[in-house]
C-alpha cells in the first residue's frame, strides 16, 4: 500500500528543473503557489526539493579562500599606475580611447577644414589642363565639393546665425573683425560640440549598478 | 587624506562603489586599486583554486588576472559589471590554464569534445575510488570536506558554473556573461552539475 502523502502516478510528479526553481528560489509567483500545492501532498517530490536545498546550503556554506600574505604587494609591483598629474589626468578624460573614438574625433576636426580646403582645391586646379582626363576629373571633384560647400553656407548663412555670429563679434572685438572672429568661434565649437555629443551618447545611464 | 587629481578624496574608500574605485583608479589613485584588490582577492582567488586545485598555480593565475584588469583598467566598459569583468577575465585564464595542462586522453569527467548529454556520458569514465595521488589529497585536504573533492570532479565548465552560482552567488545572467555562453547552457551546466554533484554525494548526509 503507497504512502497516503505520495502521488503514486509516476507522470503527476513534478519535472527536476521545476524541483530545482522551487529549492533555488526563482519561480514566478504563480508557478510557486502551484508547485508548493503539489509538494506538500508528494512526498517524493518533497524529498527530491529538501534534497536540492541541502546541496545549495551546502555549497552555499563553503569558505572562500585566502591567497598568500604577499599576494596584494606582489600584484601591485606589476601594476602600472597612471599617470597622476592633473594634465595627465584631464588629458584622459577627454582624449578618446578607442580607435573608433579617434575617427570619430579626427571627422570632428576636419570638418571645418573640409570647405578651406575644397576652396584651395578648386582654386589650385584652375593651372591643370582642363582638356586632360585628370584635369576633367579635378575639375568634376572641386566642383562638386565646391558647389556642397556652397549650399550649406547658403543655407547656414540664410538662417541669420552667421549673420547673427558677425554682429555679436563685431560688438566684442570691435570694428569689422567680427567676420574673423564667428570663423575662429565656429572653427572651435564644430568639433567641440560634436565630441562633447559623442560622449554624452556614449555614456551609458545608471552607471551606479556596479558593485 | 590623499587628495586625488581630480580633487576628490579617497575618504571612506569602503563606502563606494567599484564603479566610483575605477573611476578613481584611472584617476591614478593607488588606494582605490587596493580596495578594488581587498574586495576581489578572495573570490577571485577562491573560484581560480577551486578550478586548478593547486594553490601555487592559482596564486599565478589570480595575480595574473588583477595585473591584467588593473593594467587595462582605461578600457573598462562600464556598461557591464566590474565583477562580471574580473570574473570573466579570471575565468578565460584559468580555462585557458586547464585546456593547455590537459593531456590528450579521455578526462574521467567525459570528453571536452563532448557537445551533447549523450555523447558527455559515453565519453564518461566513472570512477568509484577515491584515490588521489599525495599532491590531489593535500589539496583535497585543504579544500576540506567531500563536497570540495565532488566538486573537483566536476567538468571544468560545470565547476566553474556551480562555483559563481552557488558559492560566488551571481545571477544567471552574470553567469551567462562570464562564460560567453547563452542563458540556456548555462542553465544546463548548473543542472547538470548540481545532479553530478548529488549523484557524487549521495552517500554523504548532503
Amino acid at each position: 500500500m503507497p504512502d497516503e502523502d505520495t502521488v503514486t502516478n509516476e507522470t503527476t510528479h513534478l519535472p527536476t528543473w521545476t524541483l530545482e526553481e522551487l529549492a533555488e528560489g526563482t519561480l514566478s509567483h504563480a508557478e510557486k503557489g502551484l508547485a508548493l500545492e503539489h509538494v506538500r501532498q508528494c512526498a517524493r517530490c518533497a524529498a527530491e526539493v529538501d534534497a536540492h536545498r541541502a546541496l545549495f546550503s551546502a555549497l552555499a556554506s563553503l569558505p572562500s579562500f585566502e591567497p598568500s600574505p604577499g599576494f596584494a604587494g606582489t600584484v601591485m609591483a606589476r601594476v602600472t599606475l597612471p599617470v597622476t598629474a592633473p594634465q595627465a589626468v584631464l588629458r584622459r578624460r577627454w582624449l578618446p580611447k578607442t580607435k573608433r573614438g579617434w575617427m570619430t574625433a579626427g571627422v570632428g576636426a576636419l570638418a571645418p577644414i573640409l570647405p578651406l580646403m575644397a576652396m584651395l582645391s578648386w582654386v589650385s586646379g584652375q593651372g591643370v589642363n582642363a582638356g586632360s582626363a585628370a584635369g576633367r576629373a579635378w575639375a568634376w571633384f572641386a566642383g562638386a565639393v565646391w558647389s556642397l560647400v556652397v549650399r550649406a553656407a547658403g543655407a547656414f548663412v540664410g538662417s541669420g546665425i552667421w549673420e547673427w555670429l558677425v554682429t555679436t563679434g563685431n560688438d566684442l572685438v570691435g570694428g569689422t573683425r567680427g567676420l574673423s572672429a564667428a570663423a575662429m568661434v565656429f572653427a572651435i565649437a564644430i568639433p567641440l560640440s560634436g565630441w562633447m555629443m559623442v560622449r554624452l551618447l556614449r555614456t551609458p545611464v545608471g552607471m551606479t549598478h556596479a558593485h | 587624506m590623499e587628495t586625488l587629481p581630480d580633487g576628490t578624496s579617497e575618504l571612506n574608500a569602503t563606502s563606494l562603489t567599484d564603479h566610483d574605485l575605477v573611476v578613481r583608479a584611472q584617476n591614478g589613485s593607488d588606494q582605490a586599486y587596493r580596495e578594488l584588490l581587498g574586495r576581489y582577492q578572495r573570490p577571485v582567488f577562491s573560484l581560480i583554486y577551486r578550478m586548478v586545485r593547486d594553490r601555487e598555480q592559482a596564486e599565478d593565475l589570480a595575480q595574473e588576472t588583477f595585473v591584467r584588469v588593473f593594467n587595462n583598467i582605461d578600457r573598462y566598459d562600464p556598461a557591464y559589471k566590474f565583477s562580471s569583468w574580473i570574473f570573466k577575465i579570471a575565468t578565460n585564464l584559468t580555462i585557458d590554464w586547464i585546456r593547455r595542462k590537459e593531456v590528450p586522453t579521455v578526462s574521467i569527467d567525459g570528453s571536452r569534445y563532448a557537445t551533447s548529454n549523450d555523447d558527455i556520458e559515453a565519453s564518461t569514465i566513472t570512477v568509484e575510488s577515491g584515490d588521489e595521488n599525495p599532491e590531489e589529497l593535500l589539496e583535497s585536504r585543504e579544500l576540506g570536506s567531500q563536497i570540495e573533492v565532488a566538486i573537483g570532479k566536476l567538468r571544468p565548465e560545470y565547476r566553474q558554473a556551480i562555483v559563481l552560482r552557488h558559492i560566488d552567488d551571481l545571477p544567471y545572467e552574470d553567469i551567462a556573461q562570464i562564460m560567453a555562453l547563452p542563458l540556456g547552457t548555462v542553465k544546463t551546466y548548473i543542472h547538470r552539475g548540481r545532479k553530478e554533484l548529488q549523484d557524487m554525494l549521495q552517500h554523504t548526509r548532503v
